[in-house]
């Protein structure tokens, strides 16, 4: 019988976290697009860092460039 | 158990499937029709411009690509005129003065209708913006176009000329 109410209460619990995702539509993005909400304000200036990051490490790629990060190309 | 992974395989169905419905409208099917305030105060009705080809297109100030997109649909309204096209631009900004300042930088003088709930793009169901729907004179979906890229121009005003020349033979063969 507890098993049973156990099994409910996670069953409640599941359906109450779903409908708890909500679904942000193209159109409410206004306040996402702006450019203080950006992880990098200056993409130049972070592509710079990141240049010098990958090169102090001995290691590039992962950022959606070609290479695993073994340094060979 | 056994329930409780039956419970969460159907809720992950449900998601996807609600993820599935998630496609713009479909090239085919009726434009759903909708009432929103324009610019000068007054309503456009899409059925009032039953006869015309529509190109209607939604947009934002916030949106990289509709702001380069403003100054080719004036281009378009000045090729096509404005007596066999319509272009209608819904935008969807939650503030009307951002649009209206961006529609002042783009000195952009294109039938503008105003959206800020965003109850016309959800019955059209936009993935991503801008979006953009050709729709001839019976109120058809003939093309969606999502996303503005330049290189894309030519072809939609062929599909529009096309669509237009079409009407013209129409008319005459009756």
């Amino acid at each position: 019988m507890l098993k049973r109410t156990n099994l409910l209460i996670a069953a409640v619990a599941l359906i109450v976290a779903i409908l708890g995702c909500a679904e942000v539509k193209p159109w409410q993005k206004g306040n996402l697009a702006k450019s203080h909400m950006a992880f990098d304000t200056d993409p130049a200036e972070s592509r710079f860092t990141q240049h010098v990051y990958t090169s102090k490490e001995g290691s590039h790629g992962g950022y959606g460039i070609g290479g695993g990060g073994c340094g060979c190309n | 158990m056994k329930s409780l992974l039956r419970l969460f395989f159907l809720s992950i169905g449900t998601v996807a499937l609600t993820a599935i419905s998630a496609f713009a409208l479909d090239v085919g099917a009726t434009a759903p029709e909708f009432s929103l305030p324009t610019r000068d105060g007054k309503q456009v009705t899409l059925s009032d411009l039953r006869g015309k080809v529509v190109y209607l297109d939604f947009w934002a100030s916030w949106c990289g690509p509709c702001k380069r997109s403003l100054p080719w649909m004036n281009k378009l309204k000045r090729q096509f005129g404005e007596e066999r096209l319509h272009v209608l631009a819904v935008n969807l900004d939650t503030d009307k003065d951002d649009a209206e300042r961006l529609l002042k930088e783009t000195a952009s003088n294109i039938p503008v209708a105003f959206d800020a709930a965003g109850s016309v793009a959800e019955l059209y169901r936009l993935t991503t913006m801008p979006t953009s729907f050709l729709i001839d004179g019976s109120g058809k979906v003939l093309q969606v176009y999502e996303g503005f890229h330049e290189k894309d121009e030519e072809k939609i005003e062929s599909a529009i000329k096309e669509q237009l020349e079409g009407g013209i033979r129409h008319v005459k063969a009756n």
